[in-house]
């Protein structure tokens, strides 16, 4: 497979891990924090959560496109 | 507006546009103003500042949209961009702190909240309107600085600027068209337009670079269309290929740095084509991923580029249509 098909994967991969992780955060996060009575530290809980959750987001597709970019060289012929 | 105002200013952008990129591209000669294209077998010298011929030609033309009655987004969408763009000339003849680019980069947002020109109830697909009144002032300035390194990490060969944000920019005047957002849409059309003019001198081989000064008058532009029409999650997936691009640099780097200051390269160049890292420590990157398997010329991979950006935005029209039919 051409690489600019398998990076057509990706995006597509990230596209809907993104809806998944935006839909996470609404029905959980929000409501889950909405037993905090300070309204500032509910956002800034909000905040943390939604943060950790995308920092995971990011880490997880940075592996799948290191191992996208290994698979593809050794196709190649390059050395690792 | 009439639509023959719409043709008008697109017009006046492109060719204000067209004929600074010439203009710039026989005169500037000055050495802090010029960058040297690595990817050429005899490292050409080039002007770097390009960036300044299509930030004038959109500006006129929002300038002239305002008084013709622009509104409130119509001001934000020419103070935002201009300070971004000022920020990003700031940084072609100075270089700066990785970590003061980013908090320079928070400045743009300020006008739209001094004018509340956003509304923190942002639509999610699926689930419709949330409301984040805290988060979301804080969200918003932060857009500006993640979508600025976004758009700038794409500026690195010729042409793969523009040609990797115009169907963002058509997509999201299509979808502020649709939302009744005029000076939105008129705002993506004329920096589309202005983005062809400067095409003509910035395809390979390319007399002039866009600089820092384009890349975040485009990336401003794109944000303050997002918040301002309230389509913050269409503008995100459209610009996935970008922010991945960004992301992966950064987890590549472990943060923030500069790319000069970096002796690890994610390509390189041999006999004029752009060949791969085989170090898997080196960078990774979407021009690194798409010569992955062949070695390719320089042209060629901006136009993979282009395609991601086309695809990118499909998803992101498909992503606005699901959440059409949730607010239906």
């Amino acid at each position: 497979m051409s690489s600019l098909k398998i990076l057509l994967a990706l995006i597509t991969i990230a596209w809907a891990s993104l809806i998944g992780i935006l839909t996470a955060i609404t029905i959980l996060i929000l409501p889950l924090t909405q037993v905090i009575e300070s309204s500032l530290a509910a956002s800034l809980a909000r905040l943390g959560f939604s943060l950790i959750l995308f920092a995971v987001w990011v880490f997880w597709l940075f592996e799948l496109a290191l191992y996208i970019s290994i698979k593809l060289s050794r196709g190649r012929g390059g050395k690792r | 507006m009439s639509v023959a105002e719409f043709i008008l200013l697109t017009l006046l952008s492109f060719l204000s546009s067209f004929l600074l990129s010439r203009a710039i591209a026989r005169n500037i000669r000055s050495p802090m103003l010029m960058g040297v294209d690595v990817h050429k077998p005899n490292r050409p010298h080039v002007p770097k500042i390009g960036g300044l011929a299509f930030t004038l030609g959109y500006s006129a033309a929002m300038i002239l949209n305002w008084f013709m009655g622009g509104g409130v987004a119509g001001l934000v969408l020419i103070v935002s961009p201009i300070i971004a763009a000022a920020i990003g000339l700031l940084e072609d003849v100075k270089e700066l702190n990785p970590y003061v680019k980013p908090l320079l980069l928070l400045l743009p947002g300020i006008p739209i909240l001094i004018l509340s020109a956003y509304s923190p109830y942002p639509i999610i697909p699926l689930l419709g309107n949330i409301r984040i009144t805290i988060i979301y002032p804080v969200l918003m300035l932060a857009a500006y600085t993640v979508v600025a390194n976004a758009v700038n990490s794409v500026d690195v060969l010729n042409g793969s600027l523009a040609l990797s944000t115009l169907p963002v920019l058509i997509l999201l005047a299509a979808v502020s068209w649709i939302e009744g957002g005029l000076s939105q849409a008129l705002a993506c059309i004329v920096l589309s337009a202005s983005l062809l003019g400067f095409l003509r001198y910035n395809w390979y081989p390319a007399r002039v670079f866009s600089g820092n000064i384009g890349s975040n008058l485009i990336a401003a532009v794109i944000t303050t269309v997002a918040i301002t029409a309230r389509i913050e999650v269409v503008t995100l997936v459209a610009l996935l290929p970008q922010i991945l691009n960004e992301f992966f640099i950064i987890v590549s780097m472990g943060g923030l740095k500069s790319g000069k200051s970096l002796a690890a390269r994610p390509i390189r160049v041999v006999g004029g084509m752009i060949v791969s890292s085989s170090k898997l420590s080196d960078p990774i990157t979407l021009v690194r991923l798409i010569t992955s398997q062949r070695p390719m010329g320089e042209a060629d991979v901006s136009k993979r580029m282009a395609l991601l950006g086309v695809y990118s935005s499909i998803l992101a029209l498909i992503t606005y249509l699901i959440m059409r039919v949730k607010l239906a």
